[in-house]
């Protein structure tokens, strides 16, 4: 199955994303956008960050950063890793995420 | 041999004169028994005569000869001591010569050591004495060399002196004439005037006809700069791409490659988001700007790294995929 259904939702997230680590004092230092669906039809957004945020990676990926894009993101979950490269990780197909009030 | 001969001889010729002298001595003691009666003198025997005048003679002869022999002997001894004093002298002289000269070699050999001595003193007090000179010659060299360019310096100072007080001479000589004397006083009034008539003309025919013509141009480049600024602040700067929000790219038709065919977004978000119901309700339009997302296959590398490890903390978390 093509990924490209999960389109649209990576866009939003990706218009949300730097807003978001703004509001954390982050820079929004993003290089790319990936968008990939596993065989487990999981999709995952990946959000590539620049090799400058490593000054203060802690930051990045510290659990209020992370709380923060969830919760932007209506609950979605948001990973952040920094092995092979640096990037966080916005799980766009779940059945069991809560749905936006509006 | 000859010395031991004739001092024999000499005593066996004293010895017979002193047996004529005592003989002689008895006859004169008694002369009437061995002197002739004068009256009879032609009665004298004339041998005897001749004996007596043979034995005078004699003895005249032999005390002639005693007194020769006499100095003779005494020659001979005084020619033996001159003789002796002679080679005495001689060898007195010779050794006072040899003594001479050796004292002489003695001198010269001294006078040789201590002029050797001498040498060897004056060839170290030369050799200090070069030391010395040659301190002393580097000593004076770098005094020189501190004095030449302490002379320099000085030279330098006095030509800049120079130079300085001929630039003030010339100054006076130059402002002299025109306060010197009333002409020169009233000639430089007047040059000074003229000096002031022509700036003024300067800025009546050619400053002051620009003024509103320079007004304006700083009102419309204040204008244009207002403007430029306005616009800069409504609309984000082109050159901090980085910095900017993504979704304030013109993106609405920008196409994107999706699994190596050309897609339009808009059309996409259209047809796709809708049929999906698990994402939060954002509503979307065409004019939205969109970020460019890449959709790649999750085999990739390092996508499939990034899905092993993000799908196992998720399965961690006790979340269940779809």
């Amino acid at each position: 199955m093509s990924a490209n259904r999960y389109l649209p939702a990576g866009n939003k997230i990706a218009q949300l994303f730097p807003d978001v680590l703004r509001e954390q004092g982050l820079e929004p230092l993003i290089n790319r956008y990936i968008l990939t669906e596993t065989e487990r039809g999981n999709a995952w957004l990946f959000v590539v960050m620049d090799d400058r945020i490593i000054e203060s990676i802690e930051s990045y990926a510290a659990e209020k950063a992370l709380s923060s894009l969830s919760t932007a993101f209506q609950g979605h979950p948001v990973f952040f890793s920094n092995s092979n490269g640096l990037y966080y990780a916005v799980l766009l197909s779940s059945s069991n995420l809560p749905r936006s009030t509006n | 041999m000859n010395k031991t001969f004739q001092r024999t001889i000499s005593i066996l010729i004293l010895t017979y004169l002193a047996l004529m002298l005592v003989g002689c001595a008895d006859t004169l003691a008694n002369p009437s028994e061995f002197a002739p009666d004068p009256g009879n003198i032609d009665s004298v025997d004339p041998a005897y005569a001749y004996s007596q005048a043979t034995i005078e003679a004699g003895q005249r002869q032999l005390l002639d000869l005693s007194i020769k022999a006499t100095e003779i002997q005494l020659n001979m001894e005084q020619a033996e001591d001159a003789a002796a004093l002679s080679t005495l002298e001689s060898a007195q002289r010779q050794k006072l010569e040899m003594d001479f000269q050796a004292t002489l070699v003695s001198q010269n050999i001294a006078e040789a050591a201590a002029t050797q001595e001498f040498l060897t003193q004056q060839t170290g007090v030369a050799m200090e004495a070069t030391e010395v000179a040659q301190s002393h010659a580097a000593t004076i060299t770098q005094l020189a060399y501190q004095a030449v360019g302490t002379q320099t310096a000085q030279a330098q100072t006095i030509l800049d002196s120079r130079v300085q007080q001929t630039a003030q001479a010339v100054a006076a000589l130059t402002a002299y004439p025109l306060t010197a004397t009333p002409l020169a006083v009233t000639q430089a009034a007047l040059l000074m005037q003229q000096y002031d008539r022509e700036q003024q003309s300067f800025l009546d025919q050619v400053v002051k006809p620009l003024l509103p013509f320079i007004a304006i141009f700083i009102l419309v480049l204040f204008i244009g700069l207002v403007v430029i600024a306005n616009r800069r602040a409504t609309r984000p700067l082109p050159w901090f791409p980085r910095l900017r929000d993504r979704r304030d790219n013109d993106n609405s038709k920008q196409t994107r490659i999706i699994d190596g065919v050309e897609v339009n977004p808009n059309r996409l978000e259209h047809e796709s988001f809708q049929s999906e119901g698990t994402l939060p309700d954002v509503t979307y339009s065409a004019d939205d700007n969109l970020a460019c997302i890449e959709i790649v296959k999750a085999t990739e590398i390092p996508i499939a790294h990034w899905v092993s490890e993000v799908e196992g903390r998720l399965d961690a978390e006790g979340r269940q995929p779809l």
